[in-house]
């Protein structure tokens, strides 16, 4: 079974945990493609399979991509299976309703706080999906659904940030409780818009969350995390993750993704 | 010549100066208020559909609009309203009634319990007090129960905040539950539960039934919040429909007839009341009707601009000056209501106009 790795930055933490992982799975062979996300976000996925360069990606970045891939482009349609890695999936969206609000029956009656019914929950998420979805253009060309993986939540680390990117899981803390059932909501949401444009959608697996819904600071890539002290408010990278996680998202991919017993 | 008591009037008070020769609205004197709104005060808004307007209003020119249950901005306006959000201080609906708005004191401050709180809506539930903010209903009686604890919560949390609370009158028309005379927002059967002539009632409220509510909805929020000052308007919109047995039309001048004298009973003996002219602004000889839609009901965007610029004028919120002339009110209005942008933000909720779906076909009445 071939199967294609592709996307953007956090490509990298699956590459580096299937050097450590290949040996288990020797009907499986894992090809990669990865692009900085500012080239990333030039390509388009069209609709033969191939994922190839928009116009607008320079001479000099189509090199640094060749450089990286040995490649400047990828067809999905010479593949078994296909997951495209770090796609933008903005889990803020359950983390800013849950510092304003409850989903029942979280939280405390009579408080002042605000609660929010189901149907409202589903309508916002849903429409909050399907602006997420509209980017994910279907590939008629392929003979399997390739599958979208959400990029990582950023690490608990970066509570120690007062950068504003962080915001909504600052605010989300004291209501982690409500913050675990939007996210369950959302990524139910995700789901739905993805299939309906004909792809899988797989956030990155809970059990690499903390119970502050964000993942699990053993998850963080080597110097990634590291909050300056003199420049408090600096945004850091907590978002590139290590082997250890891209191991525990190729177990996921391969069991819910595809289905593969493991 | 002899002397006369009208000898020292302002031009205002004679309608060949005040109205038919009137530059414009917002420049007329039409409103001058009792007292200030401005950037710092807190204003907490309720009442029919039209008091949306007024909310957005004064937003737009600053004010501190207290919204006690937000939706985060990456919610569209058309979801957040659709669930009653984004409307009023708190997701209340539209309070039609001063019966209605002195009931909900009652339960916010004073223990007081709707009878058939909850309403069945197919297999599902809704709020009797407020059954249009969850169009789909809830799972369960215990759920809609658990969310009626938290709203009114958070309407005390509103209420007890303000500085102004602003009121619009919309109907002296309500359904009551018999045995008990809750009042309910919409006639059961319209969006959920079921009319039973038994248990359920038309009530017509009166002038005086309607100051006295509105009196004991001011003594409840003034027990816990002593400054507060209210803004009381009526809305020009007219009846969708009358269960009164009168024609719609002749239901509607007595409704808002009442209304505005209730106003002005209610404006009269309370330095801490205004009253704004929204109702006269709208129904004005001077405006020949273009403030109505070809529906002759609906409010027309220049005619919510043309109220909304009188109030932020006589304010002096926004700058804007009271010396607009006319041409640039309409003209701004205009802008607007070729603003597509604008269309969706003058998007009201107002269940009352369901009530049509039950007029059937248009003909010959």
């Amino acid at each position: 079974m071939r199967i294609l790795a592709f996307g953007n930055s956090h490509v990298g933490a699956w590459r580096e945990a299937w050097e450590g992982l290949y040996a288990e799975f020797p009907d499986i062979e894992m090809d990669f493609f990865s692009l900085p996300e500012k080239i990333h976000a030039r390509y388009r996925l069209r609709a033969t399979g191939l994922f190839a360069p928009r116009r607008n990606v320079t001479p000099a970045e189509r090199e640094r991509v060749a450089g990286i891939n040995g490649r400047v482009e990828c067809d999905l349609s010479a593949y078994d299976h296909a997951v495209w890695i770090g796609v933008a999936w903005h889990p803020e969206r359950a983390a800013e309703l849950a510092a304003l609000g409850d989903p029942y029956p979280v939280g405390d009656a009579g408080a002042g706080r605000p609660a929010y019914g189901a149907g409202f929950v589903t309508a916002a998420l849903a429409q909050a999906a399907e602006g997420v979805a509209e980017a994910w253009v279907a590939v008629p060309a392929l003979r399997y659904r390739p599958i979208v993986f959400g990029r990582p939540v950023y690490a608990e680390t970066c509570l120690a940030s007062g950068h504003r990117l962080y915001a909504p899981w600052r605010g989300a803390q004291a209501h982690t409780a409500a913050l675990q059932v939007f996210l369950d909501s959302y990524r139910a949401e995700l789901v739905r818009a993805a299939a309906a444009r004909g792809f899988g959608f797989l956030a990155p697996p809970a059990d690499l969350s903390a119970p502050t819904g964000l993942t699990r600071p053993a998850c963080l890539a080597a110097g990634g995390g590291a909050v300056d002290p003199a420049a408090p408010d600096a945004r850091g990278d907590h978002s590139h993750m290590n082997a250890l996680y891209g191991r525990r998202c190729i177990a996921h991919l391969l069991a819910e993704g595809l289905g593969l017993p493991l | 010549m002899a002397r006369s008591p009208y000898q020292k009037l302002e031009r205002r008070a004679f309608w060949k100066t005040g109205v038919e020769a009137r530059a414009s609205f917002a420049a007329s004197g039409l409103f001058r208020p009792r007292f200030a709104i401005d950037a710092q005060t807190r204003v907490a808004t309720a009442g029919s559909c039209f008091a949306q307007h007024v909310g957005r209003a004064l937003r737009a020119a600053g004010v501190q609009v207290i919204d006690a249950e937000p939706v985060p901005d990456f919610v569209p306006d058309a979801i957040a309203r659709d669930h009653g959000y984004r409307l009023f201080s708190a997701r209340h609906g539209n309070i039609y009634t001063a019966a209605h708005l002195a009931q909900l004191a009652r339960e916010v401050w004073d223990g007081f319990q709707p009878a058939e709180g909850v309403w069945p809506l197919g297999p599902r539930f809704v709020d009797s007090q407020r059954p249009s903010v969850e169009p789909g209903g809830h799972a369960s009686e215990a759920e809609v129960v658990w969310h009626r604890q938290r709203h009114l919560g958070c309407i005390r949390k509103a209420w007890e905040a303000a500085d102004v609370f602003v009121f619009t009158f919309g109907l002296t028309e309500a359904f009551l539950h018999r045995a008990s005379a809750t009042v309910y927002p919409m006639a059961p059967g319209v969006l959920g539960g079921a009319y039973d002539p038994d248990r359920h009632m038309f009530h017509n409220y009166t002038v005086a039934e309607t100051v006295a509510a509105f009196r004991d909805f001011m003594a409840l929020a003034r027990a816990v919040n002593p400054a507060l000052r209210f803004l009381v308007t009526v809305s020009p919109v007219p009846l969708a429909a009358t269960a009164s047995g009168d024609h719609v039309e002749v239901a509607t001048i007595r409704s808002k007839a009442i209304l505005r004298a209730a106003c002005d009973e209610i404006v009269q003996e309370d330095e801490g009341v205004d009253y704004f002219p929204s109702y006269e602004i709208v129904t004005s000889q001077s405006a020949r009707g273009r403030f109505f839609a070809d529906n002759l009901r609906d409010v027309t965007e220049e005619g919510v601009a043309t109220v909304m610029a009188t109030l932020r004028a006589a304010y002096g919120l926004e700058g804007t000056a009271a010396v607009d002339s006319a041409a640039t009110e309409r003209a701004r209005a205009r802008e607007q209501a070729q603003d597509r942008a604008e269309d969706a933000a003058f998007d009201l909720r107002c269940e009352e106009a369901l009530l049509n779906r039950f007029a059937g076909p248009a003909e010959a009445g």
